[in-house]
């Protein structure tokens, strides 16, 4: 099955913010109110009703300043800690196209996701109880039809489409991409100017230790522990038996 | 059989509140631990009917605990040179003729469970409440992950001690239910168990 995908080339990018609006608009998200930070960045982060969102970076270099942008929202990885850590069976799943789709019928609003995500991205709604992320406007997706903010870029930074055939055509190019094998391969991928770092992206992305630990070595410590406790007891039940008292039963 | 009372009605209400609440925290719980548990959230109309029932049983887990903890930290707080003996022995559990030096209200192996289950019990809550409202709290996410973890590893803990001691309160000594049930144990039973404790209640009541 071709997997969907899409590759955002940092430098195309002119931080017009469409990406944002046309998410928004199409996933019927409201605005959110934000205040001056000392940058153009607005507002100043993903959130629950912010899928999408340019992160500026802005630095002064030999007396220049120096402006770099990076739209950011879900990454769609293969091994997604989310899904690995959501216990509602269907809430969070990976599906065959590589869409990492979040259900919103279906989320309990635990919150194991948004503290496993190594990148950062689902957010939880205070009013609605529930989390949120980019779904890869599966919506459209499933119709033929290419994501809102791939849709949008008026400079071609986003690009929708085959995993594979985006990955051939930067290559082509002679550029270096993140994503196309950290965590099994990211269906959301960049070609950087900079360090994965500088965009406050993780250079080596990974499942929290803690995540990992939690899920991979406590969960069935758990069982042996309690196994062996019941164990334990019959066998006490068994070999040496219970304390009598004399004119007891 | 001449009886006498072990646990007043309050006394028993309180272990009771506080046993039921634990019960009911691991099955609304335990259906987020693994997948291959989490048919259990129908018993209590499905998954966010299991949470919210987890969250409030948990505040009532608390406050029982403190109550306990306030009824019998007294007993709890005496350790001496039997207890020690007491521990060394292993209460006798480990041979079918162990003689275990005699205690008081409560033996060595209880006062050690029940400042378990207090500690236990305070840390339960603290990473629960962090595991419930880390956006209100906004503390670092590895703290919510080390809470987790916690969380985790109390459950673990508590659910073998838990196992031993239904066991030690039930098949494992005849005659101690009732201590729960009625309030009353037989002479005899506390003669052979608690024989500090019955000969202060002996000199006390008669
Ligand atoms: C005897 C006491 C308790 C037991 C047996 C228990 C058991 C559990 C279990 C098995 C889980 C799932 C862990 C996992 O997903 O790996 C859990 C999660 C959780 N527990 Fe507890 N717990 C207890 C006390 C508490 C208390 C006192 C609170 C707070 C008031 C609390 C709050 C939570 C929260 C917030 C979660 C995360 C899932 C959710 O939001 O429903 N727990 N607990
Ligand atoms: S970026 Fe985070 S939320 Fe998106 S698939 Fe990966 S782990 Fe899940
Ligand atoms: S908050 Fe929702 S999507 Fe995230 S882990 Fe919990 S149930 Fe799954």
């Amino acid at each position: 099955m071709p997997k969907n995908a899409m590759l955002i080339d940092v430098s195309r990018c002119i931080a017009c913010r469409a990406c944002q609006v046309s998410c928004k608009q199409w996933n019927r998200l409201p605005a959110v109110k934000s205040s001056f930070a000392g940058s153009y960045e607005n507002p100043s982060g993903l959130s629950s009703a912010t899928w999408r969102h340019v992160r500026f970076r802005e630095t002064v270099e030999k007396g220049e300043v120096k402006w770099r942008f990076l739209s950011f929202g879900c990454m769609h990885c293969k091994d997604a800690s989310c899904v690995f850590v959501c216990p509602v069976p269907g809430a969070l799943t990976r599906r065959d196209d590589g869409t990492v789709y979040l259900d919103e019928q279906k989320c309990t609003g635990c919150k194991y996701c948004i503290s496993a995500c190594p990148f950062g991205v689902p957010h939880y709604d205070d009013a609605k109880g529930k989390v949120y992320k980019c779904n890869l406007c599966a919506d459209r997706t499933a119709n033929g039809l290419q994501t809102a903010c791939a849709k949008t870029c008026p400079s071609e930074a986003i690009r929708f489409g085959d995993r594979d055939s985006l990955i051939k055509d930067a290559k082509a190019g002679g550029k270096k991409i993140y994503g196309e094998n950290e965590l099994g391969g990211l269906s959301v991928m960049y070609v950087l100017q900079e360090s994965p770092s500088f965009y406050g992206l993780p250079d080596k992305p990974a499942m929290p230790v803690t995540t990992a630990f939690w899920k991979k070595v406590l969960k069935p410590l758990g069982y042996i522990g309690v196994s062996a406790t019941v164990a334990a007891i019959i066998l006490h039940y068994i070999a040496i038996g219970p304390k009598r008292y004399k004119g007891g039963e | 059989m001449p009886t006498i009372e072990r646990h007043t009605t309050k006394e028993r209400g309180v272990h009771a509140v506080h046993a039921i609440s634990f019960i009911i925290l691991l099955l609304t719980g335990i259906g987020l631990y693994d997948k291959s548990f989490f048919g259990i959230t129908k018993l209590f109309g499905g998954v966010d009917l299991s949470r919210f029932i987890h969250h409030w049983i948990g505040v009532v887990f608390i406050i029982s605990l403190f109550l306990m903890y306030f009824q019998w930290k007294g007993e709890a707080a005496v350790f001496d040179k039997d207890d020690k003996e007491w521990l060394r022995v292993f209460g006798g559990y480990l041979g079918k003729d162990v003689k275990a030096p005699p205690a008081g209200k409560f033996n060595a192996g209880q006062k050690m469970f029940f400042k378990m289950i207090f500690w236990a019990g305070i840390l339960f809550g603290i990473t629960g409440i962090i595991m419930w409202i880390p956006q209100i709290l906004a503390l670092p996410k590895i703290i919510v992950q080390l809470s987790y973890i916690l969380h985790d590893m109390i459950l673990i803990g508590l659910v073998m001690g838990v196992l031993a001691h239904v066991y030690l309160g039930t098949l494992a000594n005849p005659g101690t239910i009732s201590s729960l049930l009625t309030g009353q144990v037989d002479e005899q039973w506390a003669r052979h168990h608690h024989e500090k404790w019955f000969k202060q209640v002996i000199k006390k009541g008669r």
